[in-house]
């Protein structure tokens, strides 16, 4: 069927209102000369609608007059009356081929730079530096793939503040992608190396600068730990001669960090009944299109879910259309006491939650202190471990 | 007592050959009562939205139903489309 369209198309068919007494007889004539009619039907008492493509129309004129009807073209479809109203309009058809080969030519262009890792001022100067480096808005596609790799590289070195960068391309978007630094990077001015948190050191290497503690010290955080200064005798005086640098070294401490989880013996719990009313919403920016909403609409307490699901994103990572289903849940609420197991596993779930955001640390000792407070657990775990504590910060004068 | 078969027809059954390709018997497809399929035919005698006639080599196809119109007519196959309630033949041998 579909085969049979695409030759009707092709060679051009027509729509014919065929009126006369007897279009049955006008029909058997059409199709015994090997003729093809489709969609035949009666609009109208001694009216039949059919299509039929030309060069049948052509042929069959003798036949018309053979069954005594008339027959009317109504409409001409296909490729040939569309060339020939092309060939009339040829401004129109200029104005589109042009359309084309311009889509295609910007489809080939990079249009937008996007970045995703780095905000305000990062962003500006990255921005700056990408454009340095050749990737800027309408370059190509090609150029841009070929000179990745160079741009990757250079951009790692004059970026600091990332340290992964990579380039993709996703249609006419360029995409950047950084990750930033999140310790900052070495101090390139005279600088201190000061405590980052409190602790008890146990070991001290100096690579620059004077030491200001020894293996044994406690130090609380922010205090000296090596200053950016460095001795020399002057030459000509004979006098000793300060000279700030960047303090360099490595002090080790042992380090305590303390987790506190308070547990409630009683907990109110929710229970939820079947009964629920569900609600689609259009939401667009700020502006809320409310579409259907079904069942009953909860009294008083309910438990609400929402659903969110973009339609079609795009490049629009801000705006766009989002389809947004709500149910409301009838629930009741009762208090339930938990067993001492039980607030015992919820407290040490929590903590180990917690322990979890402490990356990179490697812990020597554990203790853990329990506390009953009436109607709660406290639970303070001390976690103890050695780490370098030293943090460069620019050099402070009164040392 | 039925008519003789002819020896077309013996013969067409004796090789397994169908007889609507060998004797252009006309062959009616019928899907569901949406989509009738007319093959063989001799004319349409009669053709509006609730009846539709067809002529054969035996006798006359009535098509009976509601929005019948016909899909694509050829010189040996006919097709309908439509609600199709009956589907009666009429005076045949």
């Amino acid at each position: 069927m579909g085969l049979e369209k695409i030759i009707s198309y092709l060679s051009g068919y027509v729509e014919i209102l065929i009126r006369g007494p007897q279009p049955e007889k006008l029909i058997n004539l059409i199709t015994g000369s090997g003729l093809y009619l489709w969609h035949v039907r009666r609009v109208a008492p001694g009216i039949v609608h059919a299509k039929i493509r030309v060069h049948g129309y052509l042929r069959i004129r003798e036949l018309i007059k053979r069954s005594g009807c008339h027959v009317k073209i109504h409409r001409k479809h296909g490729w040939p009356f569309l060339r020939r109203k092309l060939a009339e309009r040829r401004m129109f058809l200029v104005g589109a081929l042009l359309f084309v080969g311009l889509t295609m030519y910007l489809s080939t262009l990079v249009l937008f730079v996007r970045i995703e890792g780095f905000e305000g001022r990062h962003r500006d100067k990255l921005l700056e530096a990408l454009q340095r480096a050749g990737l800027r808005p309408g370059m190509t596609r090609q150029e841009l793939l070929n000179q990745k790799r160079r741009i990757e590289r250079e951009m790692m070195l004059v970026t600091p503040e990332a340290v992964w960068l990579g380039i993709s391309v996703k249609g006419v978007v360029a995409e950047v992608k950084a990750v930033p630094r999140k310790t900052p990077a070495a101090a390139a001015g005279p600088s201190d190396l000061v405590a980052a948190t409190d602790g008890i050191v146990t070991k001290v290497v100096t690579i620059r600068g004077v030491p200001a503690v020894r293996e044994g010290d406690t130090v609380a955080r922010g205090d000296l730990l090596i200053s950016g200064i460095r001795w020399h005798q002057d030459s000509e005086t004979g006098a000793m001669v300060a000279e700030e640098i960047p303090a360099g070294g490595i002090v080790e401490a042992r380090v305590w960090y303390d987790i506190e989880v308070i547990e409630p013996k009683i907990v109110w719990k929710p229970r939820l009944y079947n009964r629920q009313w569900t609600c689609y919403r259009l939401r667009w920016n700020d502006r809320w299109i409310p579409l259907f909403c079904f069942g009953k609409k909860p009294a008083s307490h309910y438990f609400w879910e929402r659903y969110v699901k973009r339609i079609y994103p795009g490049r629009n990572l801000g705006e766009g259309v989002e389809l947004i289903k709500d149910i409301y849940r009838d629930v009741s609420w009762h208090q339930v006491r938990r067993s001492p197991e039980d607030v015992k596993r919820a407290a040490l779930a929590e903590t180990a939650l917690k322990k979890k955001q402490l990356k990179n640390l490697i812990i020597e000792r554990q203790m853990e202190a329990w506390t009953d407070e009436g109607l709660f657990v406290k639970l303070v775990t001390t976690l103890e471990t050695t780490q370098d504590i030293a943090m460069a910060v620019p050099r402070r004068k009164e040392f | 007592m039925g008519k003789e078969p002819s020896i077309g027809e013996r013969l067409a059954q004796m090789l397994d050959i169908p007889l609507d390709t060998t004797l252009e018997w006309p062959k009616l497809e019928l899907t569901a009562n949406r989509h009738l399929v007319v093959e063989n035919h001799r004319g349409v005698i009669e053709y509006d939205p609730n009846t539709v006639r067809i002529n054969t080599k035996f006798g006359e196809v009535k098509i009976s139903g509601s929005n019948l119109s016909l899909v694509s007519a050829l010189k040996d196959e006919i097709v309908i489309d439509g609600k199709i309630n009956q589907v009666e033949l009429v005076d045949w041998r």
